[in-house]
């Protein structure tokens, strides 16, 4: 993740803060649900590089023996790889 | 700053849409105007982090001591320090 996890809880306490305080929205659950949701929902797109990381590592995993004996570049491949998958899939790096 | 705009931006879609799908707040406003809203709380909280981190990191460096960056030591020093630095500043920290 590109920032500490423990930032998580403020920036999701910061931004129901600002929404509800200017009124753009209403809370329809008691507020620390709606914490808890927030908190959710930013980690897991927080979390998105490392699960597609995870998943390019699976990959490469499958050519170790060509990128173990030098015919194949293990960081340009991972890089081409996730570049392809994150395209793909519409993830925001 | 840590997180590039597209990345900001794009959590904004998908926090307004996913708190909506799930019911959970009322939209009162204009949707371009919240995700607007959304992009800027994150980018705050993003800058407060960084200025905590900033602070911790100088106090850390103003020991006489020298501490090795990523050593435990280190590392015990700068959750304290970031701890008592949030709470100085009134920060949430869950």
């Amino acid at each position: 993740m590109r920032i500490p996890k423990s930032w998580v809880a403020p920036m999701a306490k910061r931004i129901i803060d600002d929404l509800i305080g200017r009124g753009y929205i209403e809370s329809a659950v008691p507020e620390k649900d709606l914490l808890a949701a927030v908190e959710g929902i930013l980690l897991y797109e927080l979390m998105a590089e490392d699960r597609l990381n995870e998943e390019v590592r699976g990959i490469l995993q499958l050519h170790s023996s060509e990128i173990e004996e030098g015919r194949l570049d293990y960081r340009r491949l991972f890089d081409l790889t996730k570049r392809k998958l994150a395209k793909e899939r519409n993830i925001v790096l | 700053m840590m997180l590039s705009d597209e990345k900001v931006t794009h959590m904004s879609h998908v926090l307004l849409k996913e708190l909506k799908k799930k019911g959970l707040v009322v939209v009162k406003e204009d949707e371009g105007k919240i995700r607007r809203q959304i992009q800027k709380s994150i980018t705050d909280e993003l800058k407060a982090g960084e200025e905590i981190e900033e602070a911790v990191r100088r106090k850390i460096q103003s020991y006489s001591k020298k501490i090795i960056e990523g050593s435990s030591e280190w590392e015990v020093l700068y959750k304290k320090f970031f701890k008592e630095e949030e709470a100085k500043r009134g920060r949430y920290s869950g």
